[in-house]
């Protein structure tokens, strides 16, 4: 049997002391292994908040006196106590590495050395950085993914499929309603199937692409490291990238990952962030797809989401109590990404996606269906279209929006729809398509961030987003009017 | 370095320039949180470190370990220099 | 980082499960709910980013994210295989660097090995750290933990004259080494042949 680490004797004489405390409490953890927690001050068990372990111990113990135990050992040892023990450990453990390994002489590298070099360099690093972003979301995703293929898809879907699919509906049933509810304006197959195959699913998976190349390469955390001193501004760490970036393609599977996040300031920071100004793909891919026929207008969105992201960032890290955050984060080697494990992860991500849009996005149809027909559909949208007059938006936008409130990927997919019909144009187009951005998380999200942060600071976000998209859509209409630019 | 001249072999991390190299003579932080995380990710005194590079991030190597750091844990590390 | 990952377990079916997690009362049914119809349970733990997942995804044939970056897996994944006759269920962990966790995901991973029964922990460590990651394997036997070591990326330690002798690490910790390539299948084999002796061993243990 593999012997005991022996630490320097008062660290024994400290374990003994406490596990004398710990008594002979039954519990699947050796006492041992118990009273070093604790003398490491191991947060949960120290912490008031209820876990596995605490419920193991806490009640009975006299934390005051382990307290004293730890004090007097560490004016004994005059060194912290954490410190003593982890120096222990990793003496022995420096000590097996010697007896069992065989070392270079000469520390050698990788190959791919210079190019790590390059890539956090600041001087070449953020040039870098620059130019994946242009070409993986701006080319890429938007131009190539939420431009040309959804031009493609969308026109074949209009010109073919809705037709035949509105001619065979008819001759099936000979009333409009049932017609409605599968062609037509609304239906399920021309509204809710072609949404998410024609316009989500390619800019989806042209994003899914681009990030599995980011992911599996180890740029990431590269990139956090470039980006740390901005982000420390916003009250973030670099590591918030990840999650961050992750939420340019869906803010729903963001939102589970800002779990890796240090602080609990850190995570709702960057959960407001997702939900307010981190457009999805499919939002991006549109919206990048729309407005690069009009530079000036894709530049004005821009800069709106980039000040409101710099600007609602830094004033969450005033207001947000907690900790400071701190960054540290180990840098990978780079490796060169597998065709397979690119192929296979992005195939496995958009079959999750696609299954859990379809069948709102068919829902949203019957809703739809069954709103017009009741009424409540139009009664709504009359509700909204004040507001929308108030955006200087046209009013046949006030479906869209609503599509919006289902999911950001519908809402975006109305949007092309409007534009492609030619309703939305010039100013309307930059009002609309920053609305939409900022506006609401999708039901999805939402449901993750209660999950994840908890129904306050879920209420709390979701109606400071409500407020905020709707009141800057309305500044912003006001500006660009009286600054007569014309898109 | 100019702050190098008033303690040359016991330097916290972030007063040293880029491509210095030394040995870890101690971690101290006010925030235990962050000592037992460079504990754990091995950087540990006696422990031979280079610091790469200072911006935008402080980025070490320790053993074969490369790790980015901001300036308040890189404060926390103490280094005796011994070279650049 | 995963869609998939919560595809697997944040779904209402399972949803119960990551709430129990992280509260003690529920143990025994947790371990019912892990492991259903098989006798063994094994986690894979260790340090973030030496390809835990990718060995679960090895062994078990399910997907979860892979990917060049530490923290990726932010929760429990669990799947199963036939070894030696028997069905064993693997767990998935998000990477933790000590026994005393600091983020919330490494919390997940402590408190399934500390707290849950798991039969079997088979620690991945990186070849190319050895001493940083031996840190986590003394931690784990002195919690009295039944460890089975991998020592993964001999690839890329190779390329770096890192050598691994992995029949003396065995024998100075008294358990069993296994030293893997992940991605090029190096060592599968062997890991699961490793995995069946346990296995029998343990199914012998409960017989009698
Ligand atoms: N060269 C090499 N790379 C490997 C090996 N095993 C895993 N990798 C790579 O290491 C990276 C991390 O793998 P993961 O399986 O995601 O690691 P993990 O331990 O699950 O990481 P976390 O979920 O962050 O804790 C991926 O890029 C893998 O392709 C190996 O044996 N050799
Ligand atoms: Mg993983």
């Amino acid at each position: 049997m593999f012997e005991q680490i022996l630490y320097p004797s008062p660290i024994e004489a400290a374990i003994t002391r406490v596990e004398s405390l710990i008594g002979d409490r039954k519990n699947s953890i050796p006492h041992r292994t118990m009273a070093l927690l604790l003398l490491q001050k191991d947060p949960s068990l120290w912490s008031v908040s209820d876990s596995d372990m605490r419920s193991q111990l806490k009640q009975e113990l006299d934390f005051a006196e382990i307290e004293s135990i730890i004090a007097e050992t560490e004016a004994a040892i005059s060194e912290s106590l954490t410190f003593a023990i982890a120096q222990a450990r990793h003496q022995l453990a420096m000590e097996i590495e010697q007896d069992v390994t065989i070392q270079p002489h000469q520390q050698r590298a990788f190959k791919h050395e210079w190019l790590h070099q390059l890539s956090v360099h600041p001087l070449t690093g953020i040039p870098i950085l620059l130019l994946v972003l242009y070409f993986g979301i701006y080319q890429f995703v938007g131009v190539f993914g939420g431009g040309i293929l959804v031009d493609g898809m969308e026109g074949f879907f209009e010109s073919e499929i809705n037709p035949l699919v509105n001619t065979i509906v008819a001759t099936i049933f000979p009333w409009t309603i049932i017609q409605d509810l599968f062609a037509n304006d609304y239906g399920i197959i021309t509204l809710g199937i072609r949404y998410a195959v024609a316009i989500v699913l390619p800019i989806v998976t042209i994003f899914f692409l681009m990030f599995s190349l980011l992911e599996d390469s180890g740029y990431l955390p590269r990139i956090s490291l470039l980006v740390d001193r901005l982000f420390k501004t916003i009250g973030l760490s670099g590591r918030s990238i990840i999650p961050l970036v992750l939420g340019l393609g869906c803010g729903t599977m963001a939102t589970l990952v800002t779990r890796t996040l240090e602080s609990k300031r850190e995570r709702i920071i960057a959960t407001l962030l997702l939900a307010l100004t981190i457009p999805c793909s499919a939002q991006l891919g549109v919206i990048l797809g729309l407005l690069s026929q009009e530079p000036a207008a894709l530049l004005v969105w821009a800069t709106v989401m980039v000040t409101i992201f710099l600007g609602i960032g830094f004033l969450a890290g005033k207001i947000v109590s907690g900790e400071a955050s701190c960054f540290y984060m180990e840098i990978p080697p780079l490796r060169v990404p597998s065709l397979n494990a690119i192929l296979t992860k992005t195939y496995v991500r958009l079959k999750w996606y696609f299954w859990e849009i379809l069948p709102l996005f068919i829902l949203a149809s019957v809703l739809i269906w069954a709103g017009k027909l009741t009424g409540l559909f139009d009664f709504i949208v009359t509700g909204l279209e004040p507001v929308m007059l108030w955006l200087g938006l046209p009013k046949e936008a006030a479906p869209t929006f609503l599509y919006g409130f289902f999911r950001r990927d519908y809402g975006a997919a109305g949007m092309f729809d409007l534009h492609s019909s030619g309703i939305l144009a010039g100013q309307q187009l930059v009002v609309a398509a920053v609305t939409l951005t900022l506006f609401i998380p999708c039901i999805a999200q939402l449901q993750f961030m209660f999950k994840e942060r908890g129904l306050k600071n879920t209420i709390a976000i979701a109606s400071f987003v409500v407020f905020f998209a709707f009141s800057l859509g309305y500044f912003l209409n006001q500006l660009l009017t009286i600054m007569e630019l014309s898109f | 370095m100019v702050y190098q001249s008033f303690s040359v072999d016991y330097s916290p991390l972030n007063y040293l320039g880029a491509k210095t190299q030394g040995v870890i003579t101690a971690i101290r932080n006010k925030d235990d949180k962050i000592v037992k995380k460079l504990l754990s990710m091995g950087v540990h005194t006696g422990m031979h470190i280079t610091l790469e590079q200072r911006f935008p991030s402080f980025v070490i190597k320790v053993g074969q370990t490369r790790i980015a750091i901001d300036k308040n844990i890189a404060s926390s590390i103490k280094v005796r220099v011994i070279g650049r | 980082m995963d869609c998939h990952d919560c595809h697997q377990s944040c779904q209402p079916k399972s949803h119960n499960l990551g709430g129990k997690l992280f509260n003690f009362g529920s143990k025994k049914l947790l371990k019912k709910n892990f492991s259903q119809g098989s006798t063994t349970t094994i986690a894979l733990v260790g340090s973030p980013n030496v390809g835990k997942s990718l060995l679960f995804n090895l062994l078990t044939g399910t997907y979860v994210t892979v990917s060049n970056y530490p923290g990726t897996t932010v929760e429990i994944a669990k799947g199963n295989r036939i070894i030696g006759g028997e069905k064993v269920t693997f767990l998935d962990t998000p990477g933790m660097y000590s026994l005393i966790p600091i983020t919330e995901e490494e919390n997940v991973a402590r408190n399934l090995i500390l707290n849950q029964k798991v039969d079997l922990v088979i620690h991945v460590v990186d070849a190319k750290h050895l001493a940083k990651m031996l840190n986590l394997t003394l931690q784990l036997l002195e919690a009295k933990l039944p460890v089975l070591l991998v020592v993964n990326m001999i690839d890329e330690a190779k390329k770096l004259g890192i050598w691994v002798d992995e029949n003396q690490l065995a024998h100075r910790l008294s358990i069993p080494v296994v030293s893997m390539a992940a991605v090029k299948k190096v060592g599968l084999q062997k890991l699961i042949a490793k995995v069946a002796d346990y296995v029998r061993a343990n199914s012998l243990s409960i017989a009698y």
